[in-house]
């Protein structure tokens, strides 16, 4: 990943003051020493914590038997789970690939053009980020329930007799979380596409390809790895996503995360709701792994990271 | 720096394996371009004979890479018409044009092996698979890099990577090849040698070339014709020894070549040359190629250059006329000196002193005797 995932691991000098090189390790660790505890503290003991409850039975707040793999062996054969594992996967590709599409659009304009537009452009696709969740799902629900906005007015205009249900459908979801996880997939690509010198969209037209065979031959594959983080990163947090699916989703339409929260507090089923946030997250790591490998064996030779 | 009359290169004649295309003609008629509010080209025509290699030279900001960019298609002009081959191509996109660009920065896809690289316009021509293993091959071994096709770019030196450009750049046959400052991005030794092999290549293949650099040298070694540009205007066209030696005025005197501008007098029109008073009260016989003729007192500037310029002994009589001063700096380069001498008025004037080992060279502070052979000068309106 040449240009979202790196992470700065060289140590920076000050040039003109040696720094001894023994205390360069001490001094890096002293740094990330907040950081680490940080990380550890909020993400790492409870993902352990909850793994941990995963191999267990629960009745209520008690434990009701020894280590088991029962949660998983019980979600594997409900044939229920499965459709709605399936499901999840199915929406958060969907809004992972409709992300990257829109995105390498968007961000394509936004790096390329010198049009007036351009700011205004930019302030759409940060709007859904800074604005709350609440605001925006429920923004969403005006325009799309069936007294909506846009029910009423294609009514109106004689365009359908009956209200569309979107409500409640994958489509509205999808809808609500491109909508807040596309500035992701634009400010990746777009980082990704400023590393490519323009001059070689201009060699290939000049060489006689057209504006569509430059962007499929020469730019896709050039922005690729910020392709790949887009998709990981879109793919990854629509797997998980919860207030949105919740709200737009109209309580009918299932997720891992929505089945998570029912086991958690109707059923009371602690150690299943700790499993199947377990498979989310065994899901994106798998996800990611291949991605990331696939982005390694697709490097370009000779170019450096 | 001296240049020989340069005859103008005859495709045809050249011993060369390859059979020689015709070329094409390039036409610019009043192309007028700007930008932000600032006009970059102005009402700019030119033509590019077939086979004809023209360099526009000029410094940054002159309009010659504009102008390029026009030709290839990446920039619009706002008026005028450019034609390739008596075909009006002004409003074609880049890809409808059969020009082909050398950039100044490489511009090869890092993503595809040097093989790939050079097939990709032959690919967009939709030349048979067979016929592109052999034109690549060919491409590949013009330049040197036989071999090298299934490497990738970024695994080549700088020089090797601005070759495999060029054979890109050659391999559809290009009615016109567009050179875009190739040679700035590497270091004088390679430099020196890939102008003469682009030129060597331009040559066999009757490629009509235009040329963009900023470079006097290069534009005197590679060039058939150059076109001095400045503020999107051409200043003067002509062979490299037209431009050298009878520079139309003291942009162009300036730009090409070292140059000598003195003050002067005009005194009186001998002919289509001109006697002129320095300012130490010598008369001078020099050329003029400006019309009108001057009125007589009317001040001007005369260009000499530093090689027709040579000491004298300040004892000796002098043949011709002459300046005297005293030496400032003296330079020796080994195969030649160069002495800057300063004169009356504290203006400094350049000699050059060819193979200085058979001479005694001044040192600094001595008196020095500057002969001016006659018709050496050139007379500048200013």
């Amino acid at each position: 990943m040449r240009t979202v995932l790196t992470s700065p691991t060289k140590a920076t000098s000050v040039p003109g003051r040696p720094v001894p090189g023994n205390n360069k390790r001490r001094s890096k660790l002293n740094l990330g020493l907040p950081g680490i505890i940080w990380v550890l503290a909020v993400c790492a003991i409870p993902t352990a914590v909850m793994l941990g409850t995963s191999f267990f039975t629960y009745e209520g707040a008690s434990v009701t038997g020894p280590v088991t793999l029962e949660n998983y062996t019980d979600l594997f054969s409900d044939s229920y789970f499965r459709s709605v594992l399936l499901d999840t996967v199915w929406m958060a590709a969907a809004v992972g690939v409709i992300c990257l599409i829109l995105g390498t659009l968007v961000a394509h304009f936004l790096v390329r053009s010198n049009s007036r537009l351009r700011g205004l452009v930019i302030l759409l696709v940060i709007l859904p980020l800074v604005s709350s969740v609440v605001v925006r799902t429920y923004g969403w629900l005006v325009l799309l329930e069936n007294g909506g906005l846009i029910n009423s007015v294609a009514m109106d205009l004689g365009l359908i007799d009956a209200p569309i249900a979107f409500i409640g459908s994958r489509f509205a979801v999808i809808i609500g979380l491109v909508h807040v996880l596309l500035p992701f997939s634009v400010f990746t690509i777009m980082s990704s596409l400023q590393g490519v010198d323009s001059s070689l969209e201009r060699a290939s037209r000049d060489l006689g390809a057209g504006p569509v065979a430059t962007f499929r031959r020469i730019t896709i594959p050039l922005i690729a790895p910020g392709l790949i983080s887009g998709f990981i990163l879109t793919f990854t947090i629509s797997i998980g996503a919860y207030a949105t699916v919740a709200v737009l989703g109209g309580g009918s339409l299932q997720t891992l995360a929505v089945l998570v929260r029912e086991r958690m507090v109707t059923s009371l089923e602690w150690g299943q709701a700790a499993a199947i946030a377990a498979i989310i997250l065994v899901i994106g790591a798998f996800v990611v792994g291949l991605l990331l490998s696939f982005s390694r064996k697709t490097r370009i030779p000779g170019v450096s990271e | 720096m001296s240049i020989t009359q340069n005859t103008r290169h005859n495709a045809q004649s050249d011993t060369s394996d390859t059979p020689v295309r015709g070329g094409s003609s390039v036409a610019l008629r009043d192309i007028r371009k700007s930008l932000g509010g600032s006009t970059i080209v102005h009402k700019l025509s030119f033509d590019v004979q077939p086979s004809e290699f023209l360099t526009l030279l000029g410094p940054s900001g002159c309009g010659k890479t504009t102008t390029l960019n026009m030709v290839a298609g990446f920039i619009s002009p706002d008026s005028g018409s450019i034609i390739l081959d008596d075909e009006a191509v002004t409003s074609e996109p880049p890809n409808k044009r059969d020009s082909t660009m050398v950039f100044q920065q490489y511009a090869l896809f890092p993503h595809l092996t040097i093989g790939e690289n050079i097939a990709y316009g032959l690919k967009n021509r939709k030349v048979p698979a067979s016929e592109i293993r052999k034109r690549v091959d060919g491409a590949l071994q013009r330049v040197g890099l036989d071999g090298q096709e299934d490497r990738y770019p970024k695994q080549l030196s700088g020089g090797q990577q601005q070759r495999v450009a060029l054979a890109r750049a050659i391999v559809v046959e290009p009615k016109v090849l567009l050179l875009d400052e190739p040679l700035s991005n590497l270091d004088l030794k390679l430099r020196e040698q890939l102008r003469l092999e682009i030129k060597h290549l331009q040559r066999d293949l009757g490629l009509t070339t235009i040329f963009v650099t900023h470079d006097q040298t290069e534009a005197l070694v590679m060039s058939d014709r150059i076109a001095v540009m400045r503020d999107g205007r051409i200043e003067q066209l002509g062979t490299p020894a037209e431009i050298y030696n009878s520079p139309s005025n003291e942009f162009v005197a300036g730009f090409v070549g070292q140059s000598n501008l003195v003050d002067a007098k005009f005194l009186r029109r001998d002919g289509d040359r001109c006697i002129v008073e320095l300012n130490d009260g010598t008369q001078v016989s020099v050329r003029i190629s400006a019309e009108p003729t001057p009125t007589s007192d009317t001040p001007i500037r005369v260009l000499f250059r530093p090689e027709s310029l040579h000491l004298i002994d300040t004892t000796e009589d002098a043949s011709s006329p002459s300046i005297d001063g005293h030496a400032l700096e003296v330079v020796n380069e080994g195969d030649n000196a160069t002495v800057e001498v300063e004169i009356s008025g504290g203006k400094t004037i350049t000699v050059r002193v060819p193979d200085p080992s058979g001479t005694v060279l001044p040192v600094p502070g001595d008196s020095v005797r500057v002969a001016i052979p006659s018709e050496t000068g050139l007379a500048l309106l200013t």
